[in-house]
């Protein structure tokens, strides 16, 4: 919100040191996220008086005009035709610039030397009208030669640009700001602005709210005749009436009051009133209007005026929207109602405004409609000011996507027991829009209204006040809150004085009794004072002050946030200042520490970068295309609203984005890529998760799986990079060897589909080159402490098996590489190159290492003794299979076996395959006797299982 | 040393001195290792002076052979050192030349194509920098769900459904369950929901983790970012402890001389609440265009766990009260490394990257 300066000083004397208000205003929380120094923008600009207008001989679009700026007489030649001798226009001499940036030089026009410019409205900066000169009002009092700014005052100002939180309704307003300002500063705001002093209860009341629809009351205004009767709500119109109101909906409008206002001329409003708005930031219309948008803005009560005669049977009524009604909005939208929930709890009912014929002209505190609008035509004006209530005007808000500056006060909450007030001072404004400039200072009306109309004297009253009807349902009150000072001085961190918290509360407002002593709090109370209790107990608590620890507060009307002892604290640290409250660090009887799942990933990570992989961060909403384009399967998570099309599921693999990366590298010329990222997979959980999740039975909605995606891209990689990167990892990680499951090969390991199938999808892989990594049987099976585990497992328990599949290691299709254009630069890789991958679910591979590490093997202190076998080996037995026979055959003496060498036959068929097999003893060197055994035996069982011999 | 003329029989003088320093010169001339051991065995072998003059010896009286011999011994000693001392010399010279053989100009290395070690991720590392700064104050590590439900996201955070202040957050909601029940978390505070209730008390927890809202991306936006939030729930926890932390963690990770200082704001789900500004890294408080001349550079939110929430986990309020924060990870390495455009983190450009 804009607050100027010069506004905010109707209110209190503020000092003009901007920094110390802009410091004050940000250290209570109204945020100054700007400060614009504006300048009137009329430096040198002068009234002057017409004194003669003559023509110019051979000029038929200009004339010589000879004017008295209290210089003298000065000969300006203008192109303006709108004025005439006698009236006082704005002269700008040579040398001023102008606010639009023009600066007035001497000139000659048809012969004539125009010693500076007499300007229009538009080139002064003080509105859109361009149509000829801007003519003061042709009054004597305006002396020529004065300057223009003091003559239409305005004067140079300062405006504060305040960031404003949701809970503050009180702070949208000139006067809510000036109040928090005020109070803080330890100035006294001016008496007339003291509620009860004049600008309170009009017709509010007490802030009472009795009643509900049908207690209308008429109210009357000392001073102003009433000409028509006020009518009930429901009742028929009298033959008197000018107005009928209906109230069908108090739950969504529980206060409406409507005021008439006739014989209203329709006009440009006058110049500060205009500014007011401008620098306010808003757009000045007509006065009408414009004094509206002023209360909304001064006093923060949006209020709405309709064109009486426009509307049908001079009646407005307030009710709930019927399901798919429709109406067009001032901005020439058509807005379709009630037409989608806004979430829980939404009964589809927008508050909407009718006329006598039951069509709606206006959305309850949001916009109006331009079938009612005020027109140059509009005589008498119906004044509506209402209190709706704030969530209905926040949901049909959301629905229709539509906000404006009403909406966004009505939704925090206005003041329901200032109405009165609003309605007062927009007559008041009204009224000052029609005095002369000799009144006050107030400028006359320079605008040209279609009537061109004379300015008129208060006197002659331009607008009749007719009378009010207000209806009232029930009407929210701030209910007294118990605060125990002690308790709020424990929240805070101080030790403030009872008298002390009791002064900052009531300078902004608030009612403040101290109880006796001996009352305590309800437990859990914040809201509710509490019961009596005898001394003894009282002392208990830790409450010993005579005067008692209890204050109850009652929060102004206008501070509907306050409901609770935390926010009666918050008040009172604003107003002593944040600052003030000394800092004490707490002291955690903890040890701090990662968790085993967050120490082991961070290794994981430097493990994986040490192979030379970047660390990548891919989006999490991705592209549906992307997860066909590797295949992959089953259904995604939809984004109900996302920012685009192609950015509209949640991914189910880390694979696609990777690819997407190392292909934006690929083409930036970087040859050599290995990406990896950890992050997060989120599978389309079955309907009962879902379920379970929303009824609160389990904690999470998806089983969202944290994976290790690493993608192989140097020119050489392939899958046994990959595979180098799974070795290293086990290693790290103190594991045994993972099992490799690969299509084609027979003697596979049972699966146990631990988890969702992404987790164990060869999608987008080449299914020749690729195969699951499974946690074979000699995983050391993992029960951790509490904490240890992965935090995406919140809903899962439970040890890895033997056979679960952990993730996949392999090769990305070449299909999928060219899709994703990641081959590389096609005069280095004619074919495209390989493209290596791992994915590994965290979740499983960490859960699953010792969190404290296995025991470590001792090492032999006699030499080892190596056996080199080379066997001849058909295409459709694994590797894997050999060296599992060869680790079974050499029994406890076995170090390891390794696969050293393979070569493939021209056939195609077979291969060769030569595997090390490394032997030591702890307790002796090994015998020749020994080490023929093993060798022995290794041959009989490889050619017992498998049929595989030595190669020949 | 001196060698003194000796007299030997057969009438001829054997001047020692003499023959030590003609070798002397002799091994000097040497320059290769096998010549050194040829002329080694010429000047101490029999038919050398020395050998001639030890063949003597046994024909010499007592007295004239005791003497003579431990010239000659000497002077054989002194022959032998000046060989070893000239072999010595010869190698070095030989290694000398054979290292020269093997020069390299540093410069004319050529850099694999491939960088041999990764890189981390600046948000991962930055968030790994932060997490250890709260480990070292005594708070544990916790992570929490990237989908949640309402509840969590916003109910058990005192933001009742169409309660104004959602539109703090712009959400992503998800076709599962009924309309908008569903959503990507729109900030981490739903995680201090699933602390809570897992109901261990008291709590000193960071979380760090990712968020999203429905930001179209641009150089301060992305609708994907992380952020890290803390909760501490004790006994006799106030707002002046919120901002001992606050000011402690401030100078611990963005180094001495920087502060911290709350300001009011709002969240439903803290009471009071308060906006934590540090002093701004580039002007160190002086102020600059960076913090528009304030000093202070906005960082995130804080304030005291609404009693509301504490209801919603059911925590008894009369016992325990305690204090939430929150910021964005990304935003502190945006200020730490001076990133101009936010949308870099996420484009995996290796150029990019390997400047981290």
């Amino acid at each position: 919100m804009k607050a100027p300066l010069s506004w905010l000083r109707d209110f209190a004397p503020f000092e003009s040191d901007v920094s110390l208000l802009a410091d004050t205003l940000s250290d209570l929380g109204l945020v100054v996220e700007g400060i614009d120094r504006i300048r009137d923008g009329l430096d040198g600009v002068l009234v002057a008086r017409v004194l003669d207008i003559s023509p110019i001989p051979g000029a038929e679009k200009v004339r010589s005009i000879t004017v008295d700026a209290g210089r003298g007489e000065e000969r300006i030649v203008c192109g303006a035709w709108n004025f005439s001798v006698g009236d006082h226009v704005a002269l700008a001499p040579v040398g001023t610039v102008l606010p639009v940036g023009m600066e007035i030089a001497a000139r000659k026009i048809r012969g004539v030397e125009s010693r500076g410019m007499l300007c229009s409205a538009y080139e002064l900066g003080l509105s859109e009208d361009r149509e000829g000169l801007l003519v003061l009002g042709n009054q004597d009092t305006v002396i020529p030669g004065t300057s223009l700014s003091e003559a239409i005052g305005i004067q140079q100002d300062t405006v504060f640009d305040l960031a404003l939180e949701g809970n503050r309704p009180d702070a949208l307003s000139i006067f809510g700001v000036a109040r928090d300002l005020a109070a803080r500063m330890g100035i006294a705001l001016y008496d007339r602005w003291l509620d009860g002093s004049g600008w309170g209860g009009w017709f509010d009341g007490e802030g009472s709210s009795a009643g509900g629809n049908g207690s209308a009351r008429g109210a009357d205004v000392a001073g102003h005749d009433i000409y028509a009767e006020d009518i009930l709500p429901g009742g028929t119109p009298t033959g008197s009436s000018v107005a009928h109101v209906v109230v069908d909906s108090i739950d969504l409008c529980p206060r409406f009051t409507a005021s008439v206002f006739s014989a209203v001329s329709v006009k440009e409003s006058p110049a500060w009133l205009a500014r007011r708005l401008t620098l306010a930031g808003m757009r000045p219309i007509n006065n009408i209007v414009d004094a509206s948008n002023y209360v909304m803005l001064e006093l923060g009560q949006p209020t709405h005026p309709y064109d009486l005669d426009l509307l049908a049977d001079h009646t407005i009524r307030v009710r709930a929207s019927r399901s798919g009604e429709k109406m067009v909005t001032l901005d020439g939208v058509e807005r379709v109602l009630g037409a989608r929930s806004t979430g829980p709890g939404d009964d589809l009912r927008d508050c909407v405004i009718c006329d006598g014929d039951d069509i709606p002209i206006g959305i309850a505190g949001i916009m109006g409609g331009a079938s009612t609008e005020i027109s140059a035509s509009t005589r008498n004006v119906l004044l509506e000011a209402a209190y709706f209530q704030p969530m209905a005007i926040s949901r049909t808000s959301k629905r229709l996507a539509l906000r404006s500056e009403a909406s966004v006060r009505f939704e925090r909450g206005c003041d329901p027991y200032a109405i009165g007030r609003a309605v007062r001072r927009f007559y008041d404004i009204l009224l000052k829009t029609y005095e002369d400039p000799s009144g006050d200072g107030m400028a006359s009306s320079y605008g040209k209204g279609p009537d061109d109309e004379a300015p008129v004297g208060i006197a002659e009253r331009p607008v009749m006040y007719l009378g009010s009807l207000d209806t009232r349902g029930d009407l929210p009150r701030t209910a007294p809150i118990s605060v125990s000072v002690s308790r709020l001085n424990g929240l805070l961190g101080i030790d403030l004085a009872t008298r002390a918290i009791m002064d900052r509360l009531e300078r902004i407002g608030f009612r403040c009794t101290q109880l006796p002593a001996g009352v305590v709090l309800d437990a859990g109370s914040g809201g509710v004072a509490g019961a009596m209790v005898g001394s003894g107990e009282a002392g208990d608590s830790g409450i010993q002050d005579s005067s008692g620890d209890i204050i109850e507060v009652t929060p102004p009307s206008y501070r509907p946030d306050v409901l609770r002892e935390a926010d009666v604290a918050e008040e009172v640290a604003r107003h002593i200042g944040y600052s003030s409250i000394v800092p004490r660090r707490p002291r955690s009887p903890k040890v701090g520490r990662l968790t085993g799942y967050h120490r082991r990933r961070r290794l994981l990570r430097e493990v994986v970068a040490g192979m030379g992989a970047f660390e990548a961060w891919c989006p999490t909403i991705v592209d549906p295309e992307s997860h066909l384009a590797i295949g992959l399967r089953g259904m995604d998570v939809t984004v109900e609203n996302p920012l685009n099309a192609e950015e509209s599921v949640l991914r189910r693999s880390l694979l696609p984005g990777l690819l997407r990366s190392a292909a934006y590298n690929i083409e930036r010329r970087e040859d050599a890529v290995r990406l990896f990222e950890i992050g997060r997979i989120f599978p389309y959980p079955d309907t009962d998760r879902v379920n379970k999740a929303l009824a609160r039975s389990i904690a999470q909605v998806l089983d969202e799986r944290e994976m290790c995606g690493v993608l192989f891209a140097w020119p050489e990689d392939g899958v046994r990079e990959a595979l180098q990167l799974l070795s290293e990892i086990s290693d790290t990680f103190g594991l045994q060897r993972f099992d490799i499951f690969q299509q084609g090969y027979a003697d596979g390991l049972p699966i146990h589909e631990e988890g969702p199938s992404e987790v164990y999808s060869l999608a987008g892989l080449n299914p020749s080159r690729s195969g699951l990594v499974v946690a074979s049987s000699e995983m050391p099976v993992q029960s951790d402490a509490v904490g240890e585990c992965s935090p995406t497992s919140l809903d899962r328990a439970g040890a890895l098996q033997p056979g679960t599949a952990i993730g996949v290691v392999g090769e990305v299709d070449p299909d999928v590489v060219a899709h994703f254009h990641a081959g590389g630069i096609s005069a280095i890789h004619p074919d495209g190159r390989r493209i290596g991958w791992l994915q590994l679910d965290l979740g499983l591979l960490l859960d699953a290492a010792p969190a404290k590490g296995e025991p470590a093997k001792p090492i032999s202190r006699y030499p080892s003794t190596d056996i080199d076998l080379c066997f001849t080996v058909p295409r459709e037995i694994a590797a894997a299979k050999i060296s599992r026979l060869l680790r079974t055959a050499a029994g406890d003496i076995l170090e390891y076996v390794k696969l050293i060498d393979v070569y493939q036959f021209g056939d195609g068929r077979d291969r060769s395959l030569t595997f090390r097999i490394r032997l030591s003893s702890l307790d002796h060197t090994l015998t020749d006797t020994e080490i023929a055994e093993v060798r022995s035996r290794c041959l009989d069982i490889l050619e017992r299982e498998s049929g595989v011999t030595l190669r020949g | 040393m001196e060698h003194p003329a000796v007299e030997i029989d057969m009438g001829r003088n054997v001047d020692v001195g003499r023959i030590v320093q003609e070798a002397q010169s002799a091994i000097a001339a040497v320059s290769d290792l096998d010549a050194l051991a040829r002329l080694r065995n010429s000047l101490l072998g029999k038919g050398s002076a020395l050998g001639m003059a030890r063949s003597s010896l046994g024909k010499m009286a007592e007295d004239a052979r005791r003497s003579l011999g431990a010239a000659i011994e000497g002077a054989r000693k002194e022959i032998e050192q000046s060989v070893d001392q000239q072999r010595k010399v010869i190698e070095e010279k030989a290694r000398i030349l054979r290292i020269e053989a093997d020069r390299l100009d540093l410069t004319e290395w050529t850099e694999a194509v491939a960088s041999q070690r990764g890189h981390l991720q600046l948000v991962q590392r930055t968030r790994d920098e932060l997490e250890d700064v709260f480990v070292g104050m005594g708070f544990d590590v916790v992570e929490g769900p990237e989908v949640e439900t309402d509840w969590y996201n916003f109910e058990a955070l005192n933001i009742p459904p169409a309660h104004p202040a959602r539109g703090m957050w712009d959400t992503f909601y998800l076709r599962l369950g009924d309309p908008e029940t569903v959503l990507l978390r729109t900030h981490t505070s739903p995680t201090q929901i699933h602390v809570m209730e897992s109901g261990e008390l008291p709590i000193y927890a960071v979380m760090p983790g990712r968020c999203y809202r429905r930001d179209t991306p641009d150089s301060r936006h992305l609708p994907a970012f992380h952020q890290i939030e803390g909760l501490v729930v004790d006994e006799g926890i106030s707002f002046a402890n919120l901002a001992g932390t606050i000011e402690d963690f401030t100078g611990a990770y963005f180094g001495s001389g920087m502060h911290s200082r709350l300001r009011p704001s709002y969240f439903p789900f803290t009471e009071p609440s308060a906006e934590f500004e540090v002093t701004c890294a580039i002007c160190r408080g002086e102020g600059c265009r960076t913090c528009s001349h304030t000093g202070w550079i906005e960082l995130g939110g804080c304030g005291m766990v609404h009693p509301a929430v504490f209801e919603a986990v059911g925590i008894d309020t009369e016992r325990w009260s305690g204090f939430a924060f929150g910021f964005g990870i990304d935003r502190c390495a945006q200020m730490r490394y001076q990133i101009p455009d936010m949308r870099v983190l996420q484009e995996n450009d290796y150029r990019w990257m390997r400047q981290i």
